[in-house]
Parts: structure tokens; sequence; C-alpha cells
């Protein structure tokens, strides 16, 4: 499978009125393939989270396209799209993102369930015991630390063993035994054939990628 | 956990929020079923009074008044008595446009043992009346035999069980269907009975102000007057003298009652409607209010991959599960209220008050629940709209 | 002490007063003319003690959850729902004060005490349970 986003751009009106527009993502080409890992870094406000989310389907760019399998994302309906990001994606977004009416257990099996899966249960207490998490299984989010939040995140992204992995900053709030294991985590989950696309600010994360991405004032380079 | 599960869990998860939007939708079931139940058995007590009285004009002696305002005894049930001569009825039936005439006699009970009221004792032809048999008809299918009596709904006195009255003991041989009217208070008998009662009462040495054979007077004669010709008949009718009567139109009667009933009707739909315009508004409100607080969960769910349908159908069916739930307890309450003190309610309106039958009461109680659903969701519409159009960046962006 | 046994322990306190208190007065059995009492005035202590009793386990459950204590004003409540007319004699006439106003109350506080109560008693059962199994 093969995600290809051509002259994605994304501008935004910081104020009203056009002379406030500014461009977070400048004509961005790039080809996301299976088995591969990708890191993308950069400064603060360069627009590597704005280009995540577009890629991820969750946000419409301004010009450019990105299509799946030669479907472009963003000329699906609603709908389709939606289903589509549930079969295929998996996003860790970089804010807390847990469902405060289901236990942990139950906010990493509730994607596959929306994609109408079958619950991945013994893959998730797999993940959830290397992250050390398996414990807190029936805890509700509302009593979880941040990097316990940011740990059921990334079994959350996992254990269905999605085509697309997205994670948006996911080793921040992590002390460096649990970076070093969820970095761990996504390049094996790349080698098991999924296409990881990492946003990150952690120096080592370059160690693990296949292939190395810079964002500077909204313009993509590789590295 | 499948996602169609979610809604329900967010309600349990949070029994504040939950609790608080579930009292506004107790107000509006509780004031549209309750509303609407007393409305309707203003309405049904109406029908019923105009069906029991059944007459075009009901002559009283004169003095009548004085003691006791006959409407009180067909409405509330007071007791009362008044006599005239028995002479009266022929008087009467001889006149010209008189269709039907039949005559009751009228008894007040002395307060029978510590713990009743007196009650009201109701003489009546079997031959000739008109207003009572059809209705004692729909129980009892024999005749009244001497000392056998039919009890209203209200009566505590069951079937075969007897009650006494001036000392005599009176056979209960049916009860009557209720009417909602004071004509539930009463015990109906001939006029063969009434007279035995009578002379017991006289006997106990109660002053009735009868003079003479008591088996000689009659209370109230009911007359049905042929077609067109009313008018005229009760302009004659009080032309009469010895004695002078009083000639109440039946019409006279229901038509104050419809009056009456009218005003309750209008003030109890106006205090609905406050209720309602008020409780929706707080409602909107509340869902808006609360749905601001949610905008990074549902993000998380749109990051998940539910689409805008999916959320918005989340915050709709919370909202139709809070309705459902609130309109239950909502009826629910009003019925707790409603039957226990249907009693209490009748003598505080002081109007003819038949409770719908329970079938009309499970109608109802279905269209409160639908009015209170599609409300509820009406309400939660603009909330659910804003929930299902959230901003993803509030979470793919940390501190957002 | 839980905000959620707060809300249970007023809701189910303030309803055993209106009992207590209603007993007493706005819903007080018929008294004769002659100021006497008529066979249900028993029902008025009863409604009374009731009433009280039910404040008095409501106030303690809230202070200490407590199944049992719970349980009682359950039951509390649904005997005072039987009390006039089923377990104590009432005026037979329909006309009459107990009739109208004594037993509808009894009935209806009776029977909000007992689902309030037994909700209640239900969450206090759950939280144990889960305690224990955490």
């Amino acid at each position: 499978m093969e995600l290809i986003a051509s002259g994605l751009t994304r501008r935004f009106l910081r104020h009203s009125g056009e002379s406030n527009a500014f461009e977070a993502v400048r004509p961005a080409d790039l080809t996301l393939r299976s088995g591969e890992m990708t890191v993308l870094t950069g400064r603060s406000g360069s627009g590597k989270t704005t280009l995540l989310t577009m890629l991820a389907g969750l946000l419409r760019p301004s010009g450019g396209s990105v299509t799946l399998d030669s479907r472009d994302l963003y000329r699906l309906s609603d709908a389709e799209l939606s289903g589509l990001r549930a079969k295929h994606f998996a996003v860790i977004p970089q804010g807390a993102s847990a469902i405060s009416s289901l236990t942990v257990m139950e906010n990493i099996l509730f994607p596959t369930a929306l994609a109408g899966k079958k619950p991945p249960v013994s893959e998730a207490e797999a993940l959830m015991e290397r992250l050390g998490i398996l414990n807190l299984r029936n805890v509700m989010p509302g009593e979880l630390s941040g990097g316990e939040l940011r740990r059921m995140a990334v079994t959350r992204a996992l254990a269905g063993s999605p085509d697309f992995v997205f994670a948006d900053e996911p080793t921040a709030d992590l002390d460096d035994g649990n970076t070093v294991l969820v970095l761990t985590l996504l390049r094996e989950a790349a080698q098991n054939g999924a296409s990881v696309f990492v946003v990150t600010h952690e120096k080592d994360a370059a160690a693990y990628a296949d292939r190395l991405l810079h964002m500077d004032a909204g313009n993509l380079t590789n590295v | 956990m499948t996602p169609h599960k979610l809604p329900l869990r967010n309600l349990l998860r949070r029994p504040g929020r939950t609790a608080a939007l579930t009292v506004l939708v107790v107000f509006l079931a509780l004031s549209l079923f309750a509303g609407s139940v007393i409305v309707m058995s203003l309405n049904s007590g109406l029908g019923s009074l105009e069906n029991r009285l059944g007459a075009d004009l009901i002559v009283v002696p004169a003095t009548a008044r004085g003691k006791v305002d006959p409407e009180k005894i067909w409405l509330q049930g007071t007791t009362g008595y008044y006599y005239m001569s028995a002479s009266k009825l022929e008087e009467i039936r001889g006149m010209q446009g008189v269709a039907q005439a039949s005559a009751q006699v009228y008894l007040a009970s002395l307060r029978a043992d510590c713990c009743s009221m007196p009650i009201q004792v109701i003489g009546f032809d079997p031959e000739t009346d008109f207003t009572i048999r059809p209705w004692i008809g729909e129980r009892l299918k024999a005749d009244l035999g001497p000392l056998e009596v039919v009890v209203g709904s209200r009566v505590s006195a069951g079937v075969n069980e007897t009650i006494r009255i001036y000392g005599e003991s009176c056979l209960v041989i049916a009860r009557l269907a209720p009417t909602g009217t004071g004509l539930d208070t009463a015990v109906y008998c001939t006029m063969d009975t009434m007279a035995a009662l009578l002379q017991a009462a006289r006997d106990l040495n109660h002053e009735l102000k009868i003079d003479g054979d008591p088996a000689r007077v009659v209370s109230a004669i009911y007359v049905k007057a042929v077609p067109g010709e009313a008018d005229r008949l009760e302009t004659a009718i009080r032309q009469t003298r010895n004695p002078k009567v009083t000639v109440i139109r039946a019409r006279t009667v229901t038509s104050d009652v419809e009056r009456s009933l009218g005003g309750v009707a209008h003030t109890i739909t106006v205090l609905i409607v406050c209720v309602w315009i008020l409780a929706l508004i707080l409602l909107t409100a509340a869902f808006l209010l609360l749905g601001g607080e949610r905008r990074r969960e549902f993000a998380a769910l749109r990051a998940l991959g539910m689409s805008r349908g999916g959320l918005a159908g989340i915050a709709l069916k919370e909202a139709l599960l809070v309705s459902l739930f609130g309109g239950l307890i909502g009826i629910g309450l009003a019925l707790l209220f409603l039957l226990p003190f249907s009693g209490l309610i009748e003598s505080a309106l002081g109007l003819p008050f038949l409770q719908p039958g329970w079938q009309t009461m499970l109608i109802l109680a279905a269209g409160t629940l639908l009015a209170v659903c599609a409300a509820g969701s009406m309400a939660s519409v603009f909330s659910a709209r804003r929930l299902s159009r959230v901003d993803i960046s509030t979470i793919m962006r940390e501190g957002a | 002490m839980k905000k959620r046994d707060i809300a249970f322990g007023l809701i189910v306190g303030i309803l055993g007063l209106v009992l207590a208190v209603g007993a007493q007065t706005f819903a007080r059995p018929c008294v004769h003319a002659d100021g006497s009492a008529a066979v249900c005035a028993t029902v008025k202590t009863w409604l009374t003690v009731e009433g009280g009793l039910i404040a008095v386990l409501s106030g303690l459950s809230m202070i200490r959850p407590n199944a049992v204590t719970q349980g009682i004003a359950a039951a509390g409540g649904l005997l005072a729902a039987l009390t006039p007319g089923l377990l104590i004699p009432i005026c037979k006439s329909d006309m009459m004060a107990c009739q109208r106003v004594t037993r509808p109350t009894a009935l209806v506080i009776g029977i909000l005490v007992g689902i309030v109560s037994l909700w209640w008693l239900a969450l206090t059962l759950t939280a144990k349970r889960r305690e224990a199994r955490s």
C-alpha cells in the first residue's frame, strides 16, 4: 500500500483578512510505503503536525492531493473517508485523546470496534505487557498519569495492526526507557508491514528511521 | 465494547450531568402528562354529568336553595334534603309539552359510624325514571327490592354488605360505575325503600320538615320536554303555586361547569406551555454548554476514525436516552401523584373529575414519551451539529 | 462523605421528614368535630415514627454508607406506604381526610423512599463489590 501526497499545501489565516494568511505547509511531495518508518523532525511551528494531520485524512489541504491506492482521500465523502481511516489508519495525537467513559482496555480496543474488526485482545495484552500498563486494563483514563496515557495511545494505535501509523510526538511525557521502548515498537510495526510516519523532536528517533525528513517554515526536505 | 454502547456509557460515567439533564426532561414529561390527564378527566367528568342529569328541566321546591344548592348535590356530593308534595309531579305531568317526568326523593343520612361522612340517599321511581335507571342498568339487571340499595362508586360499602341508615339495614346489591361527579357518593333506592327510611328518620326524631305521609313527598322532578317546548314549559312550571318551585335548566348546570372547566383547562394549558418553553430553552442551553466541555473527546473519536454522522449520532442518542429515561420518570411521578390524589384534586377543583381508563392513560403516556423524545432530540440538535464539526486540532496539538 | 451519598441521603431524609411532619399537619388523619380522634388516629403516630426513622437512617447512611441501614430505610418506606388502610385500618368513607390525603401521602412518599433507598443500596453494594475485586 502506498500513500502519495503531491503538491500538498496548507494556508491558514492567523486573524481575519487576506494579508495575515501564511503557508504552514508549502507544496510538499511525499510517498509513504508499507514496511517503512519515516521520521520527520523540525522546529516548533514548522508545519510538521499540519502535514501529519493532512496525510492522516484529518485536515483538508488548501492545495494538492493525498491518494491511497489511487483514491484521493479528500474527494471521498466524510463517511467514506472516516471508514477508510478507521480501517487503514491509526493516529497517536500529541494531545490527550482518551475516551473518558471507557476503561483503558476498552479505549485500546475501540478503534477496531469502530472499523468492525475482531477485537485484538491478545495483541493488545502483549503490547500493554511490554509497555507496563497491563495492570491498568480496567482503570479509567481519568486516573492515569500523562506517561500512562501516552503509552495507552501507543498501544491503541498498534494493537489493530494498521496499514499506516501516524505518530505525533509519541515519546512526549515518557522517560528514557519508555522512549526507547515506544520507538522500538514503532520500528517493529514497520518491520511487520505497516508504514509508520513519526513526527518528533527526539534526536534518537533518527536511528530507528528508514527515511529521515526535515521541515523548516513549511518546506519539506529529505535529510 | 461496541461504539453503539458509547452513548449509554457516557451518560452513566457522568451521573451529575445526566441527572441535571434528566431533571429538566422530567419537568417536561410531568407537566405534559399530568396536565393532559387532568384536562381529560375534567372533560370526561362534564360528559358524564351531562349524561347523568339527562333531563331538560329539574324542578325543586323554591325553599331548596335556602337549604342546600341542588347543584352542589350533583357536582360535589354535598348532602341535602327538601320536600314538596307528590301532587306536584301529577300537576307537571299534566302540563302541555311534557314528554316524560319522574320524581326523586332526597335524604341525608346521619354519620353512620365514627369514620364516615353523611351520605346522600336518592329514591327514584323505577317505573317512570329515565335518568338513573339507564345508569344503574349497566350494573344491575334485576329490579331493586325493599331495603335494597345501589351505591355510587365512592361509597365505602361492597356488594352484599349492609349499610345502616337511620337504624334500617339496607343491602347493597350493586356498585355503580364512577361518574366523577357528586352522584358517586350517593346511595340509590326505590321510592318504597325511601318511604321506609323517611319514616325511620322521623321515628328517630330527625327533623325532616315533612307534613303528612312521607310516602307522598318528592324532592326533585326531572322533566324531559317535547322537542322545542322546553322554554315555554319552563315558564309555565315557574308560574305554578302550592308550593312555589325553582326550575333548573340542566343545560345551565352543565354550561356553568363547562365555563369553569374552560378556565381551569386554559390555566393548565398556559402552565404547560410556560414549563415547556422554559425547559426547552434550559435543555438546549445545557446541551450546548455541556457539549462545549466535550470537544476534546469528540475530536479524539474523530481521530480514531468516527465520521461526522457518527459523532452527531452519539450526541443525539445521548439526548434520546436522557429523554426516554426522564420521560418515563416524569410519567411515573405523574401517575404516582394523580392516581392516589384524584379525590383531593376533585375536591380542590370542585368540578366533575373522571379519570380516563388505563388504555387512554397508556396512549397519553406513549404520546408524552414521543413528544419528550422529540423535544430532547431537537434541543440537542445544535449541540450535536457543533460537536460533529469539532476542530480536530484540539487534540492534535498539546494544550490546544 | 461522597457527593452521591449526600444526594441520596438528603432526598431520603427530606422525604422521611415530610412524612413525619405531614402526618401531624397537612396530611393528618380525620378528627371529629368534637375534637376526639377517629379510628385512624393511630396511623398518625405510626407514620410519624416511620418518617422519623427513615430520616435518622438516611442521616446515618449519609455519614457512613451502609447497606443494612439503607435496606431498613427502603423497608420503612414500603411499610409507610402500606400503613394506612392495609396495616392499620382507616376511615372507610372515600370522603374522609385520611382517605383523601393521609393515605395517598403515605403511599407516594413511601414508594419514593422505597425506590430511592433501593437504588442507593444497589449503588453501595456495587461499589463494595468493585472494591473487593480490586
